[in-house]
């Protein structure tokens, strides 16, 4: 078939050739004849064929059919030296039009879906995603455990994908990061009887970013609403995927797991005395490059809390908003800084989502720094110190609780408490030699979950050796961590006793994870 | 509580009002600067333009270091206040240029997508290849570089930046001898 239309073609060509050629002769004699002698074959057909073809000259390669260097070209030559015919000097032309009409087109058709492509929102930096964890986790812990459960176990610690993007200068970011891990299945904290599986989400973190007048940033530069890890010291604002540790510290979590309940002394049972995520509108910039803060105030109820809004109604549930937080960070250089961070407000038992919080006031005041030496840039060394208030009948999420009242309302009957917590951390990246891209780490933290009590400590050692496969923070990080930790807890306080070998918090553990990120 | 509020946002507001642009480089080493420098023309006119003292700013496109040399590949982005002093992708391509520089540069600083910013003085034109491609690049030879490690996004997006607070990391290096 195609031979069938290149011939017509060829022949179609030749024709219009053919009758321009004549008309050019009759109209100018002189110059045809001209044409004639020097470069009769080469001039008229060539014109001729353009014209009908219409090819823009700007785009694709240089043309096939332009005269080369020296004006003739090889089947110019060969036409004038008679060893080919005229027909077949118009077919190699002919042909030599086609194709690059065809390479035309198809540059045009590139072109097109290049213009198309350009426009796309995950090209144009507005809309992105990333795998920001993907963790697989070998742990072993050495205390008893009941009945069909293991002290080892095979999990995915994280599988988080983050969406973000950026529309303009005035919102310069939207984020979201999901949890495939877990959707939160969570109780609820009712006012007695039973809890029920009330909430779940699959997000962990949303929110927009607004930079309401560009002048202002950085000193004023975001205006930032929706939840995220809140900005209180530094292991909470690090994200999963970029932590130096597998294990959470003590001030996001201890207690519970299998481990002893909560008690009237306030000590046992699972205590988040810093939420990692919250729902908050705050304000962030900062000053000569070198203090920075955050202005905002927070739901104080965990992330779970979205779940139980009513979107007919309206009415949230509890803790919502209650609390306002600040937080100054004064950077000696680019890296290390000190920062002083206050949280106040109110807390509930009843309805809440965030475990071993009661009833009445509730404060944070905590200290952080973080030291990174430019002549040893592989060794890094920071710490926390954090200590606050709980109001009365803290309770454990999903165990009912009505108020301050100590035994008559449920709850841990407990009397307010002050609770303390610190940690140190140091690090060693080798950056070259036999120990290239490994990392050692050694950190120890203390938490006395009420400060009135003696022999209520949880303290713990980490030492941690860590394999980077690649290791270009923020965007990548590939790595197998090993962590072994020697735990101790010292009890509950006066008058009850602990049962260290069923305690988790109480038996050394250690844990083997392979993580992935990529962004 | 109120008053306390109150207090802190007067006082955010005065240092706002009162702070300084905050700046890289040295005084000392900004001198003689010229402030007016017309990036595109120079890049148009390299031969015949004599040499100058400039500023400029861009994202590290490739680099390479040969003993106490490095030359650095950076495609132009102009430098802006705010959001965030730096240079800033204005989403255009303006065109490349040269640094070398004439020191050691730590490697994580050389990173493709690396902002960077510039004090030296504008040379002819060199052939350097680039992604096996031999072309001429204006050159600047470098007395002090300044390195942001964003890997490709903008200076503004820290530290409030992924899923976390990641400090952006920068450094600035001087040859111990300036550039003739």
């Amino acid at each position: 078939m195609r031979g069938l239309y290149g011939t017509a073609y060829t022949a179609q060509v030749t024709l219009v050739a053919l009758c321009i050629a004549a008309i050019v002769l009759v109209q100018q004699p002189s110059l045809a004849q001209e044409a004639s002698t020097s470069r009769k074959p080469s001039s008229d057909p060539i014109v001729t064929t353009q014209q009908t073809d219409s090819v823009p000259e700007k785009q694709g390669p240089s043309s096939a059919i332009q005269t080369p260097p020296g004006g003739i070209s090889l089947e110019d030559l060969l036409l004038q030296k008679g060893t080919i015919t005229k027909d077949e000097w118009l077919r190699i032309r002919t042909e030599q039009e086609y194709r690059t009409a065809d390479q035309t087109r198809r540059l045009d058709n590139l072109e097109e879906w290049k213009n198309r492509t350009e426009v796309l929102p995950i090209l144009r930096d507005k809309v992105n995603f990333g795998l920001n964890a993907l963790q697989f986790l070998y742990g072993h812990v050495n205390a008893n455990v009941p009945e069909g459960r293991s002290q080892d176990s095979l999990s995915i610690r994280r599988a988080e994908m983050v969406f973000w993007g950026k529309l303009s200068d005035y919102l310069p970011r939207w984020h979201m990061l999901m949890e495939f891990q877990s959707t939160s299945l969570t109780n609820n904290t009712p006012l007695s009887g039973a809890s029920s599986p009330t909430v779940a989400t699959f997000f962990r973190e949303a929110y927009i970013d607004v930079r309401p007048v560009q002048a202002w940033a950085p000193n004023l530069n975001i205006i930032r609403m929706g939840i995220f890890r809140m900005p209180f010291g530094i292991f909470t604002e690090t994200s999963g995927g970029l932590r130096d540790i597998i294990s959470s510290p003590y001030l996001n979590g201890v207690g519970g797991g299998g481990g002893p309940g909560q008690n009237r002394n306030g000590t046992g049972g699972a205590i988040e005395f810093i939420q990692e995520r919250d729902y908050f509108v705050d304000v962030r910039g900062k000053i000569m490059n070198r203090l920075e803060y955050v202005v905002g105030i927070m739901n104080n109820n965990n992330f779970q809390a979205n779940g139980i809004v009513s979107n007919t109604s309206g009415i949230g549930g509890a803790n919502q908003p209650k609390a306002i937080y600040t937080r100054l960070r004064l950077f000696g250089d680019d890296v290390s800084f000190i920062s002083f961070t206050m949280i106040q407000g109110t807390s509930n038992n009843a309805g809440t989502f965030i475990n071993g919080r009661g009833k009445g006031h509730f404060d944070r005041y905590g200290i952080d720094f973080r030291y990174n030496p430019k002549f040893l840039p592989g060794f890094m060394v920071y710490g926390e110190y954090w200590q606050g208030h709980d109001g009365s009948n803290a309770t454990t999420v999903g165990t009912a609780a009505n108020g301050a009242c100590l035994d008559t309302c449920g709850g841990s009957g407990a009397p307010g408490a002050q609770r303390r917590t610190w940690y140190v951390l140091a690090k060693y990246l080798f950056t070259e030699g036999p120990l290239e891209n490994f990392e050692s780490v050694y950190m120890y933290e203390e938490f006395d979950p009420n400060t009135r009590m003696s022999n209520d400590l949880y303290t713990r050692h980490i030492v941690g050796l860590t394999y980077y496969f690649e290791n270009f923070p923020p965007k990548m990080q590939s790595k197998i961590q090993f962590n072994y930790e020697f735990r101790h807890h010292s009890g509950l306080g006066p008058d009850i006793a602990l049962n260290a070998a069923t305690d988790p918090f109480a038996q050394n553990a250690f844990f083997l994870q392979w993580q992935l990120r990529y962004m | 509580m109120r008053a306390i509020i109150s207090l802190l946002i007067l006082s955010l507001a005065m240092a706002s009002a009162c702070a300084h642009p905050y700046k890289v480089f040295p005084s000392k080493v900004m001198e003689d600067v010229d402030r007016n420098f017309d990036f595109s023309r120079w890049r148009m006119m390299t031969d015949g333009s004599e040499s100058k003292k400039v500023q400029l700013g861009g994202r590290i496109v490739q680099s390479h270091a040969s003993g106490d040399t490095v030359t650095i590949v950076v495609g132009q982005l102009p430098i802006v206040d705010y959001p965030a002093y730096g240079p800033k992708d204005n989403g255009k391509n303006n065109g490349d240029f040269v640094i070398i520089y004439q020191g050691q540069i730590e490697r994580p600083d050389l990173q493709p997508g690396n902002r960077i910013m510039a004090v030296g003085t504008t040379h002819p034109p060199k052939v350097i290849t680039v992604n096996d491609l031999s072309r001429s690049f204006p050159i600047v030879m470098a007395q002090c570089l300044h390195f942001w490690n964003t890997q490709g996004r903008d200076i503004a997006d820290f530290p409030f930046y992924e899923a976390g607070y990641v400090t952006l990391r920068q450094e600035t290096v001087c040859v111990s001898t300036p550039t003739p």
